[in-house]
């Protein structure tokens, strides 16, 4: 039997990768994927199924899938109910509230903010106690302000680089973000040896590349 | 233009399927009559105020207003309907129950779920002793040995393990909740932050290995060997142990422990059980005791043990023997009524023809393979096609 692992394709499977290789896994078959989707590593353990982020929390609720690996901006968003067991400190970034200059989050009117995350911004306002109208964008969120489209954003940043090229000021910080591992409900009872046993390899290559890091840094 | 799509989260049942469920819910009906349970059968709409103590676990009711302005709803759970019950009748206990009906929950759109399930269950009401969960346990084995190959495993819990263990830990009742929210749910990221301040507490090294604490008896004990817990969160452990070692000499049962899991409902006191087949990402069954249900009806609390069945999992999973089609066609005219009658009483594998006439009807026998049988002048049996499938 092998586990079925939904791994969110482009950013977070590149950073994933080292530290799945870093476990021993022999991840040859998929860095040299081309197209395809599903992809078993030779010793038949695992089955990698790539997949936008939104998409790994489906298959994990509809149990096709025993793992996923996604942003827990997916997770957060998405109010998922399957278990998250390990934080692989990748894909790391922030949510924040941003403008133009001219914003202020505290003026009495009631705000239009645009977002890909909804029920995070409502949550967000929530606890400021106000009441904002929410935009849903798909993509380019920061063209919002710019538009006339919204009063601010909130949206994900890893480095402020894009917001600052389009003279978007950060108001507030929100929730960090970074890769996750979930594991399906009934997974973990049927597989709970060979999760177990991921779940504990990868944590080890998650200290020792902030080890590496840090001994880099000094 | 009528609108002919479905409502989300709706589907129609027909042909097999439709069959299959039948099959199962009749059979499970019939062995539960002669073992004296007594059929329930409640609404499908009752006051909001009979859920308040159900976790719908992200989910939401449909509701709709009665004619007085007050909230109904479409039942949620089969269970609450019961305890109502209970209280407003003076039906003597204890009893034996069983229902089968279907309860609705909206789950989040566009995900493939449906919002109307078919459930079946028992409730043994007034029964303090734990032969009432082994009743229910016994069950799941039948139903698992008849239509799962033995397949399922059970699970057992207690719904107070939690809670008399995380008293021994802190008296922060925020914290207590947090702890034991994030351990439900597993997300250990945040579980290990909540934790953290105990680390220097001979509690930790427990703290720290209660999201793994499942698994065989065996590997339960052998995990906490060492480990003092505090009297009644031992008592708990106790009595989840015991159970489980008697489920193990049901013959071809698998069982587990779980003192990591959340209670399938807040309402329950005491042992709680899950069954689930490997491979199937949805849990079969669900139940446990719930002692204090009907006191929060403002009646005289009863002690009680329930369970659920999720029919129609067990309809897509269940294997069923295909009893040999026996039928045979029995052509008449309109005017030999009073004989297919007679017929059609004296032998239920009489299916009548409907066809136009016999050569129609002859075509379609030699199709299916089905014998055919035409009413003659006298009103006698004639054959006129044979069955060839045996």
């Amino acid at each position: 039997m092998s586990l079925k692992i939904a791994l969110t394709k482009g950013r977070v499977e590149k950073k994933v990768i080292p530290l799945l290789e870093q476990t021993g896994i022999d991840c040859t078959p998929l860095k040299n994927k081309k197209r395809k989707l599903i992809i078993r590593t030779d010793d038949d353990k695992f089955e990698f199924i790539l997949a936008k982020g939104p998409d790994v929390t489906t298959y994990l609720n509809a149990g096709v899938v025993d793992i996923g690996i996604v942003g827990s901006d997916i997770l957060d968003e998405q109010q998922n109910d399957q278990y998250e067991l390990l934080d692989l400190e990748v894909g790391k970034c922030q949510f924040v509230l941003a403008s133009t200059a001219d914003f202020d989050v505290n003026s009495p009117e009631r705000k239009i903010i645009g977002t890909k995350y909804p029920i995070i911004t409502k949550k967000y306002f929530e606890s400021l106690g106000q009441d904002v109208e929410i935009v849903k964008i798909e993509g380019s969120v920061e063209l919002a302000p710019l538009i006339g489209l919204a009063d601010a954003i909130v949206d994900i940043t890893e480095t402020g680089t894009t917001l600052k090229e389009n003279n978007l000021y950060v108001f507030d910080y929100l929730d960090k973000v970074s890769t996750r591992l979930v594991v399906n409900r009934m997974s973990l009872k049927q597989h709970s040896a060979e999760v177990f046993n991921l779940v504990d390899n990868l944590k080890d290559a998650v200290s020792e590349k902030n080890k590496v890091q840090g001994e880099k840094i000094k | 233009m009528h609108k002919i799509n479905l409502p989300l989260g709706t589907r129609a049942e027909f042909g097999e399927r439709a069959g299959r469920k039948q099959l199962l819910v009749n059979e499970l009906q019939k062995s539960l009559q002669k073992r004296n349970f007594m059929k329930v059968d409640t609404p499908l709409l009752e006051y909001q105020e009979v859920f308040a103590n159900f976790d719908l676990k992200q989910m939401r009711t449909y509701q709709l207003l009665d004619k007085n302005n007050k909230t109904v709803v479409l039942r949620p759970d089969l269970t609450l309907p019961i305890a109502r019950l209970l209280t407003t009748t003076n039906i003597k206990l204890p009893q034996k129950f069983y229902y089968v009906g279907d309860l609705f929950k909206i789950a989040k759109e566009l995900s493939g779920r449906n919002n109307q399930m078919t459930q079946a269950g028992i409730e043994l009401v007034g029964y303090s002793s734990l032969k009432a969960e082994l009743e229910c346990l016994l069950l799941i084995n039948r139903i698992s040995q008849k239509w799962l190959r033995n397949r399922v495993k059970i699970e057992i819990s207690h719904a107070c393990f939690a809670d008399s263990l995380l008293a021994s830990v802190t008296s922060n009742n925020e914290l207590k909740n947090k702890i034991k929210h994030e351990l439900y749910r597993k997300k250990i990221p945040e579980y290990q932050k909540a934790i953290k301040q105990f680390e220097n507490t001979e509690n930790y090294p427990f703290l720290q290995m209660w999201p793994r604490l499942f698994g065989e008896v065996g590997d339960i004990t052998k995990m906490l060997e060492g480990i003092e817990l505090p009297a009644l969160a031992r008592s708990s452990l106790q009595e989840t142990i015991k159970v489980a070692k008697w489920v193990l000499k049901i013959p071809n049962q698998k069982v587990i422990i779980d003192l990591s899991t959340a209670p399938p409902q807040r309402y329950y006191t005491g042992i709680t059980f899950k069954g689930f087949v490997d491979n199937i990402p949805e849990y079969l069954f669900s139940g446990g005791r719930y002692d204090q249900l009907l006191e929060s009806f403002q009646a005289q609390p009863e002690p009680a043990v329930g369970m659920g069945i999720d029919i129609d999992l067990l309809t897509e999973i269940a294997e069923i023997k295909n009893e040999k089609e026996e039928k045979e066609y029995l052509f008449f005219e309109p005017s030999q009524i009073e004989y297919a009658a007679k017929l059609l009483l004296q032998n239920v594998n009489y299916e009548l023809s409907l066809e136009d006439n016999l050569e129609t009807a002859k075509e379609k026998a030699r199709l299916e393979k089905v014998g055919l049988l035409k009413i003659n002048k006298q009103g006698e049996i004639e054959n006129v096609v044979e069955n060839s499938s045996y």
